[in-house]
């Protein structure tokens, strides 16, 4: 009956209009960006490399398709989860705005399967997405710049990653980039529990993510307790894999925090939806 | 013994200081139309609801096929068709992929073939492939009909099942409940404001008021045990009333008309008085007694 | 008389000695001209390169390349990866040091460098606007090879290049190995794009450079000099 279900909520999201919204955003802002680099790109590289390039001379293809890969990646902090939380934030409170929620929840079938399924068909939207995103920079990016060294700015300085030594950090980060995204479905979806309306979960998922980067980036002490345990933190951990050598206690640790962050808020949501009373 | 379907015994609802459910007390048997009356408000809706575990009681225990709702909730929805207020699809969706949406957690047979031999049953043929936004009121309540039936339920709960329909639709739903409970030995629970409708289907009846069930009991022996109220059409009904003087409750209603109340045996009694008396009788009516019931035991 | 013949002879003697050894050394010019000479005689070349660079605020692992020159200044460097390389020094000194108009070369004694005597030439540019401000050559004059050199720009601090020659390059003055050392106290990260929303730790960000040099270590192998190379090699 779950999996059941699960076809019945991706046939749902597959329906609906907003769902293309987000794949149809993620190609526009990707052609945008390949296209403002393909006319300014090297302005681009200039500016991080200026402090260098007096004393040294960079050679090779900079503006290569696995650069474009990781500036598109960069959107992961924020536009990203906007587009996930348009879909997501929908699955409980759409059923309620529209009425189906009592057909629904009058089936013999627990209400945890039916809130599972609708997060495992969320969670499916979220990896085609990423998937989408990733073909879009890598696999295109790679065919309209080519292939090459990956130049990365980290705040300790600048990295240069062999090109064969790429796919694998790309796919890793890919994987951590999932799991920061599947937090931000799991954080909306559990908001859509508690709202009978669409728009209420959405709008506060973007600004819950957006007050928590804004805590996450400002350098006051206050806030350095909680810092390390803020989502927000830890959704760019998928930059790590584009370090030398790879921070490993410090992905460890993210990852341990969005799973943890992903059980908590599943867990919430799970409760509230089998507590709730259906009125609507 | 009959087997009782739905047991749902000191049912009590609150909203925080608002009870909207007190203490309901509901018996169905297999092969019931059973009737929920009840004015607005009176909590017909929310004992609905919480039978079938869209809300959650505050108190009471409820029990469908004897399955405890709370402990068992998916064998004892399992053989429940039902719908709540208005039947409420997905509009983006066609008739046939939201039957297959809900039939398909339901249990029921997804084919195309049986979808569609569903839709045609309910008079939707040819509609099949349209979109539920385009659709009228009438035709999503034969929807809401062929998702609650396609999983072939033992029971059925419809919730206010004619609002909203016109004239020949009403007619529609009521021929399609007493299909079901002949032709395919359904047990039918259904809330209704409209009185005519529920003497007219049902067999058995509760009667809620202010969130407490006041009588329950078989349609007919609740009425039998109240007079009926019997219309006259007689030649002088101002004599008339001279010769009944002796019977309670009569009442003139023009020159050739009057009203009085009359247990079942006493109309032949009653006429033939009036005959010997020289009155010449027209005609004999006994009109609709569930409203004066209702009204009476709700404004009690 | 005697005496004062010995002291004649002693003096004659002196002159003679000093005369003969003055004809002997080869004035700063004269080195820089001869080393000069010897590069000419490179038509082309092509090599492999592997560049190792050691510079702060720069992570990056050893690259590959292949360089191609061809008289008088076509000069490529094809790689599959980023390579870095130092602005100056490695295909402009032969411009440095082939107008001796341009500058006054002056003998700065010797020092030996590998066990090799070699002279140290200071070149300092007669024109004023020019960013070179000084250039320090050691050279090992017998066999007319640069082994060391040092640069001071204005632009660039010091930029300093020990040189080390195989028996394909000796005879053309070509080096296989050049280690660059160059000064980074100007290096800095952009502020602009130096958040790292990652960290959690609010810890003092290293944008600066807290070292003054870094090192290239480049060498060269599959050396072909005068073999001949297509102009196509070094359109873009």
């Amino acid at each position: 009956m779950f999996l059941n279900n699960t076809y019945n909520e991706f046939i749902k999201i597959a329906a609906k209009p907003r769902s293309y919204i987000s794949i149809a955003a993620i190609t526009l802002l990707v052609g945008i960006i390949f296209f403002a680099m393909k006319i300014d790109g090297p302005g681009y590289i200039s500016f991080i490399t200026a402090s260098f390039e007096q004393t040294l001379n960079f050679q090779g293809n900079i503006m290569n398709g696995n650069l474009m890969a990781f500036i598109i990646l960069q959107m992961l902090i924020v536009q990203i989860p906007l587009l996930v939380a348009l879909v997501t934030g929908d699955l409980i409170s759409g059923e309620a705005a529209m009425g189906t929620i009592r057909m629904l929840l009058t089936k013999p079938i627990s209400r945890t399967s039916i809130l599972l399924s609708k997060y495992t068909a969320g969670l499916i939207y979220t990896f085609f997405i990423l998937v989408w995103m990733g073909f879009l920079s890598v696999v295109v990016g790679n065919w309209v710049f080519g292939n090459g060294d990956l130049m990365v700015l980290n705040s300790d300085g600048l990295v240069i990653l062999p090109a064969n030594d790429i796919i694998w950090r790309f796919m890793s980060g890919f994987v951590i980039a999932f799991l920061a995204l599947a937090t931000v479905a799991t954080l909306s979806i559990m908001l859509s529990c508690f709202s009978d309306n669409s728009i209420g979960p959405i709008v506060t998922t973007m600004s819950i993510i957006i007050l928590f980067t804004i805590i996450g980036t400002l350098d006051v002490p206050v806030f350095d307790n909680i810092r390390p345990y803020l989502f927000t933190t830890h959704m760019a951990a998928w930059r790590s894999f584009f370090e030398n050598p790879l921070p490993i206690a410090s992905i460890k640790q993210s990852i341990l925090i969005l799973i943890a962050h992903i059980g908590v808020f599943l867990s919430i949501a799970i409760y509230q939806f089998n507590k709730k009373d259906i009125l609507s | 013994m009959e087997q009782s379907i739905i047991s749902i015994s000191h049912l009590a609802k609150n909203y925080g200081s608002f009870q909207a459910v007190k203490d309901v007390n509901i018996n169905v048997q297999q092969g019931d139309v059973y009737g929920i009356l009840g004015p607005n408000g009176a909590g017909k809706s929310t004992t609905i609801r919480c039978m079938l575990s869209l809300i959650k009681p505050s108190a009471g225990s409820i029990s469908l096929f004897g399955h405890n709702i709370k402990t068992h909730r998916k064998e004892a929805l399992s053989k429940i068709g039902c719908i709540v207020e208005k039947p409420d699809f997905y509009k983006y969706l066609s008739a046939e992929t939201n039957l297959a949406i809900f039939g398909r957690i339901a249990g029921a047979d997804v084919s195309k073939k049986n979808l569609h031999k569903m839709l045609s049953f309910v008079g939707l043929q040819g509609r099949e492939k349209d979109k539920v936004s385009g659709f009228s009121h009438g035709m999503k309540q034969r929807l809401g009909i062929a998702q609650t039936l396609l999983h072939d339920p033992d029971l059925i709960v419809l919730d206010e099942p004619t609002t909203g329909l016109d004239p020949q639709g009403i007619i529609d739903i009521r021929n399609l409940i007493l299909n079901l409970k002949n032709e395919f030995q359904k047990t039918i629970v259904l809330s209704s404001h409209i009185l005519s409708e529920i003497e007219l289907i049902a067999n058995r009846m509760v009667i809620i008021n202010k969130g407490t069930s006041l009588v329950e009991g078989s349609v007919q022996a609740l009425l039998n045990q109240e007079d009926l109220l019997v219309l006259f059409e007689v030649a002088d009904s101002k004599a008339a009333l001279n010769i009944l003087s002796g019977y309670k409750n009569v009442q003139l209603t023009d020159s050739q008309h009057f009203e009085i109340s009359l247990g079942k045996n006493e109309i032949p009694n009653c006429i033939a008085t009036l005959q010997q008396a020289g009155i010449l009788v027209y005609g004999v009516e006994t009109k609709r007694k569930l409203e004066d019931y209702f009204l009476k035991l709700t404004n009690a | 008389m005697k005496f004062l013949s010995k002291k004649l002879y002693f003096i004659l003697f002196f002159v003679c000695c000093v005369q003969l050894n003055a004809q002997a050394m080869p004035s700063p010019n004269a080195i820089l001209n001869s080393v000069y000479q010897k590069m000419m005689k490179v038509k082309d070349y092509s090599a492999d390169l592997k560049i190792q660079s050691e510079i702060p605020l720069i992570k990056i692992m050893p690259v590959s390349a292949k360089v191609y020159f061809k008289q008088k200044d076509k000069f490529k460097i094809i790689t599959k990866g980023i390579a870095i390389l130092p602005k100056q020094g490695f295909n402009d000194l032969a411009k440095i040091i082939k107008d001796s108009t341009s500058y006054l070369a002056i003998s700065a004694g010797n020092e030996k460098i590998n066990n090799r005597l070699t002279q140290i030439i200071h070149l300092i540019p007669n024109n004023d606007t020019s960013d070179l401000i000084i250039g320090k050559f050691w050279v090992d004059v017998n066999a007319g090879l640069i082994l060391k050199s040092q640069l001071t720009t204005k632009s660039n601090g010091n930029l300093q290049i020990n040189y080390a020659y195989d028996p394909i390059g000796k005879p053309y003055g070509l080096p296989h190995h050049l280690v660059f050392t160059v000064d980074v106290k100007k290096f800095k990260i952009p502020k602009a794009l130096a958040a790292d929303v990652n960290k959690t730790q609010r810890s003092k960000m290293q944008s600066e450079s807290k070292s003054k040099t870094g090192s290239i270590d480049i060498r060269l192998t599959n050396i072909q000099i005068n073999k001949g190379i297509d102009d196509k090699i070094f359109k873009k």
